[in-house]
Order: C-alpha cells, then structure tokens, then sequence
C-alpha cells in the first residue's frame, strides 16, 4: 500500500476532527474522500502531508511516518488545496519555475504545457489573477511534478465548468502513468466519474468505503406492476430484492450483475419500467441524508 | 539552505530593503551634513541651557557631545535611524511564519519537501543580511558625509614661547576667525564602527523576537501588533529607568539598556583600548559596569535565544488550513 493509516485520530481539545481513521490506498489508485464541510477530509489530508501532528495513530506513505519524516513523505507527494494561495508579487512564469526548482521532482516543460492546455497568460502578476486563474496556475505546477502520489483536496471548488473537465482528464493521465491520486471533492459525479475507491467521512469518522466497480454493477429498477408479483426463482433470490412503492408501482434492487435478471423480469407483469444505476448519490444519502443539501447534485 | 529558497526570500524583502536603504543611507549623509551647519561654540551654547535638565538622558559627558565625533554620533540615535532598523527587523521578523500563514502561502511552500526550519532559517538569514546591509548603509552614509563636509573650527593656538623660560604667551596678532576644515579631519569614520554593530545588534534582537511571536501566531497584523507594543513598553521603560536616579533598577528590564551607539563612539574615541572589552573595571580592577562587548552580546543573544525558541516552536506547532 502507498499510502495507510491506522487509528489515525486529530483532536482539537474537547473537538474531534479525524477518529480512529484506518484505510489503506493502493499505487495506481485514484481514492476518493467524501463527506461535507467539518467531516475530516481536509484534516486527514494535513495529516498526511505533515501539517498537523496526530493525536494518536500513526500515517504512512510509502512506508515512512508522516509525523516523524515529513519532508521525505512530501518528496512523493504533490499537494493541491481547493484555494490555492500563490505569492501574489511573483509572475505565473516565475511561479511556475519556483516550484519546479525548489524540488527535484519538478518538471518545468511539463508545467509550462499544462499551463499553456489551460490557456494560461504566465506574464501576468498573481495579484492580478482571478481566483480561478490562480487554481489553474496551481494546477499546473501540481500535475507537472514527477511525485508517485497527488493530493488533491477539493481541487475543482473555484474552477468553471471547462477546467472542472480538464482536471479529470489530468487526473485520468496521471493514473494512467500509474501515478496514485487521493482526491477530495464535494462534487459526486466527479468522484463518481474517476475514483477506483471513495470513502464516506461524517464528523470526523470513515463510516463507509465504496469500490466504485462494485456501485456501478449495481442498478435500480422502477416499474408499474399491472397484476400480483409472483415469487422469486431460487436461483434469484440472492441477486435481486424488491419493494412495493404506492400507486401500484415497484422497486427492485439489483447488487450485481443485471444481464442475468432480464429475463425474468420480461415475464413479469410490468409496464413503464425504467433502469438506472444505484449511483454514488444514493450511497452518501444513506450517511449524510440531512446534509444531502449541502453537496452539489451531479 | 535551498538555492531557490533564498532567491524567493530575497525577492519578497527587496523593495522593503530598497526603501529603507535609501532612507538610512540619505538621511545618515544628511544628517553629519547638518552638523556643519552649527558652529561648534553655539551648539554648546545651545546644549549648555537643557543640560542640566535633560543631561542624565545622555549616555556620554557633555565636552564629547559637543565635540564632532560626538555630534555625529548622535546620527545613530536619531529615530529615524533606530526605528527605520526596527521596523524592518519587525517587519520581516512578522512575516517569518505568521505572514505566510494568514496570506495562505505557507501551505504551497510547505507542500514542498522542504523542512520547516529550512524555511525559517532561509527567512532569517535574509533578513540578519539585510539588517547588516542596512547598518552598513547608515555608516556608508555618515562616512560620505563626513569625507564631503566642511565644518568651521577655531584655529589652533599659535602662542609666543619665550626661549629659555618654555613659557607660551598669547599672540595678539593671530588670526581668531574661525578655518574650515574637512570634518574628516575631526572624525575617523573607523571610529563609528562598533556604535553601527550596535546597531546591527539591536536590529537582530528586534527581528528575533518578532520571529518567535510570529511562529505561533496566525496573523500577521497580530504579530505587529504584540511586537509593536512590547517595543514600546520597553522603550518606555528605558526613559524611565534614566529619568532618574532611583529608577535605575529598571535598566535590566529593556533590551534598549544596551542599546548605546553614542556612548560606544566615546569609548572608542576617548579610550579605543576599551572598544572591545566586556567589563570595564575601576582603578582597583573591580567590575564596574559592561563593557561594550557585553552589550553586543546581549543583544545578539536575546536575539539568537528568539530564533531558536521560534524555530522549535514552528517545528512542533499544526500548521491550520488557511482562512
């Protein structure tokens, strides 16, 4: 594993930020974290990175102790915060060839690629960009550093549309060079759409970790039932359940593979039938039903 | 030390060097030019009337404040001098951890596998160079102005000596106007060095210790503001301890005690051998106060105890999310 944690937990006095977090990301993973403002994602991301001292537990990457060897665990990561702050007195060029010298692993070229892919106008002065042109600005000298791990906390949160979709695709090209992503957004069709694993934060505790792979195979199907639902074949039973919604309406759950319920279901009485994946959404309302409000709808 | 790094921090302090260079090195030059502009007998004139009011306020002995080396000294005890040097040294000391910090920055930079006390010794070192730069500045300035000043200054007695008796006699026919002089004839610029190092010193202990107030705050406005005030109060406790007798208890409060740049030009004018000593000692060889060595050391220790205080403090303390 790259990166691990175990019983990672954060304390702010009485205030627990991050409690007992245990979980493990894989090289070549993009990992997703979840949750709503105040769940923990941001607190374990520091921790990672060195930032906050944990209260008990302990964090690695790579094998090394986040706490105890910070600078040689942030040699293998490059860090993206959702609000980048950048020195405003520097030009986006000067920016640029900062980060790429101040550390080996940095890639000038790549930064300066990226940032041209981002239609960036590197002569200006940082002070003079827009909230959104500096979080390009950061986005390019993240992604051109040669790190095996990327952490990228809310990093789309100041981006339109347009740039939203180009940090997917940067972050689809680092995996696909085998690069291992941990990637925190409020957005669920971000995470849906290019995490392997997300976890489900809620004040501070990791109640839920989803394989997307798993989620996707899973469907929902709502139809009208015209007459009386006749029984489950055995060798269905254990792949489909099913409730009675009102107005004669019904509502199967399929955790798995769905081919080999078609059939069945085309025997059954049913009209209007619609078939959609279970989706992320659905996952995270279970956990933060109250707070659902708070997370942008995909 | 990361090459990069200290490119960046010399980038962030140039203009505040530049400013404050320009400032220290015209108003040094101007200030030595302005000595000339008062004659010697009415300036003492002038002194003569406040000193026995206000002359415990003085560091140094009425006949050497009067005289060139001493009112060129004064230069180094203007407060534009000695401010100017701290507010630099509070400016960059402020900016240390707790500037970054409240303008977000510090994350980017940290996110970098550099080590947080590689951050701050890259600050300090920048900034304990240009405090150096900039008091030598303040000497560059006064030694320009006193190559370039003339001052007026009475002719030397050129008496009538008897043969056989080595009686002198005033001669009725010399000439009594007053000649001019370079003033480099009557101060060695040499001679304000070790006053500058004070300075130098002053500035490094300023600048220490708002860089351990800065390391565990989160607010840079904060930060000059704590820094500020305790600048004041122990500013204010140096007037006090020297407005009177009785409040001499007081001295060791203030770092300002050894703060002395006129009395470390009469040392090393009056009696050179003492410049670097640490006591100096009575007749009986007893210790009888610090020497000007001590006070150095004062300073720069203060200053150096601050640094290492706020580089243990910045290693151990969470670094927040910005705001």
């Amino acid at each position: 594993m790259l990166v691990s944690t175990n019983n990672l937990t954060k304390r702010y006095g009485s205030f627990t930020a991050l409690d007992d977090c245990t979980c493990s990301v894989a090289p070549g993973e993009v990992f997703g974290l979840l949750g709503p403002n105040g769940a923990g994602k941001t607190t374990l991301l520091r921790l990672l990175l060195g930032f906050l001292k944990p209260t008990e537990g302990l964090a690695t990457v790579d094998g090394i102790d986040c706490s105890q060897k910070s600078v040689a665990v942030r040699s293998r990561i490059a860090y993206l915060p959702g609000d980048a702050r950048l020195v405003r007195q520097m030009k986006g060029r000067d920016v640029l060839r900062f980060f790429a010298q101040v550390r080996r692993e940095g890639d000038l070229r790549r930064a300066f690629e990226i940032a041209d892919d981002l239609e960036l106008d590197l002569a200006q002065y940082v002070a003079f960009m827009s909230t959104g042109m500096r979080q390009k600005l950061a986005l390019a000298a993240t992604f051109s550093m040669n790190t095996p791990l990327l952490i990228l906390d809310e990093p789309t949160a100041n981006l339109d549309p347009t740039v939203r979709s180009t940090v997917l695709q940067l972050v689809h090209a680092a995996k696909q060079e085998g690069k291992t992503v941990m990637f925190s957004s409020h957005v669920l069709s971000e995470i849906e759409e290019i995490c392997d694993r997300v976890v489900i934060l809620r004040a501070g505790q990791l109640v839920h970790l989803q394989v997307m792979a798993e989620l996707k195979r899973q469907h929902r199907i709502r139809a009208r039932l015209h007459a009386a639902m006749p029984a489950v074949p055995d060798d269905l039973v254990n792949l489909i359940s099913f409730e009675h919604q009102e107005n004669g309406e019904i509502e199967f759950h399929s955790p798995g593979e769905l081919t080999v319920l078609l059939g069945w279901l085309s025997t059954l009485p049913l009209a209007e039938m619609t078939v959609s994946p279970i989706g992320l959404r659905a996952i995270y309302d279970q956990f933060h039903h109250h707070s659902a409000a708070e997370t942008a709808n995909p | 030390m990361n090459f990069v790094l200290i490119r960046k921090s010399i980038s962030d302090a140039k203009w505040l060097f530049l400013s404050f260079g320009v400032l220290l090195f015209v108003f040094c030059w101007t200030r030595v030019w302005v000595v000339s502009l008062i004659e010697t007998p009415r300036f003492t004139a002038i002194l003569d009337q406040f000193w026995e009011q206000f002359g415990h306020f003085s560091p140094v002995s009425f006949s050497h404040l009067v005289s060139y080396p001493g009112r060129v000294a004064l230069t180094l005890a203007e407060p534009i001098v000695v401010f100017g040097i701290s507010i630099w040294a509070i400016a960059r000391g402020s900016d240390a951890v707790s500037g970054p910090l409240d303008r977000g920055t510090l994350e980017m930079l940290l996110a970098q596998p550099l080590s947080r006390v590689q951050a701050l010794t890259t600050q300090a070192a920048v900034t304990t160079a240009g405090t150096a730069l900039l008091c030598c500045l303040c000497w560059l300035g006064m030694s320009l102005g006193i190559q370039y000043t003339v001052v007026k200054v009475a002719p030397e007695s050129a008496g009538l000596v008897l043969p056989f008796l080595d009686v002198e006699l005033p001669n009725p026919f010399q000439d009594h106007q007053p000649v001019k002089v370079p003033l480099s004839n009557e101060v060695n610029p040499a001679s304000l060095v070790p006053a500058v190092m004070n300075l130098f010193a002053m500035g490094f202990c300023v600048a220490g210790m708002a860089t351990l107030v800065s390391s565990w705050d989160r607010y840079r406005w904060r930060t000059i503001g704590i820094i500020s005030g305790f600048y004041i109060v122990e500013f204010l406790v140096k007037i006090v301890a020297m407005s009177a007798e009785s409040l001499q208890w007081l001295r060791p409060l203030t770092f300002f005690s050894a703060l002395e740049p006129q009395w470390f030009v009469y040392i090393t004018v009056e009696e050179p051998e003492l410049t670097w000593s640490f006591f100096l000692f009575d007749d009986n060889g007893q210790i009888v106060e610090m020497g000007p060595s001590s006070y150095n050391l004062t300073l720069l220790g203060i200053g150096l105890i601050s640094y290492l205080a706020a580089a243990l403090i910045f290693h151990r303390r969470d670094l927040p999310a910005p705001l």
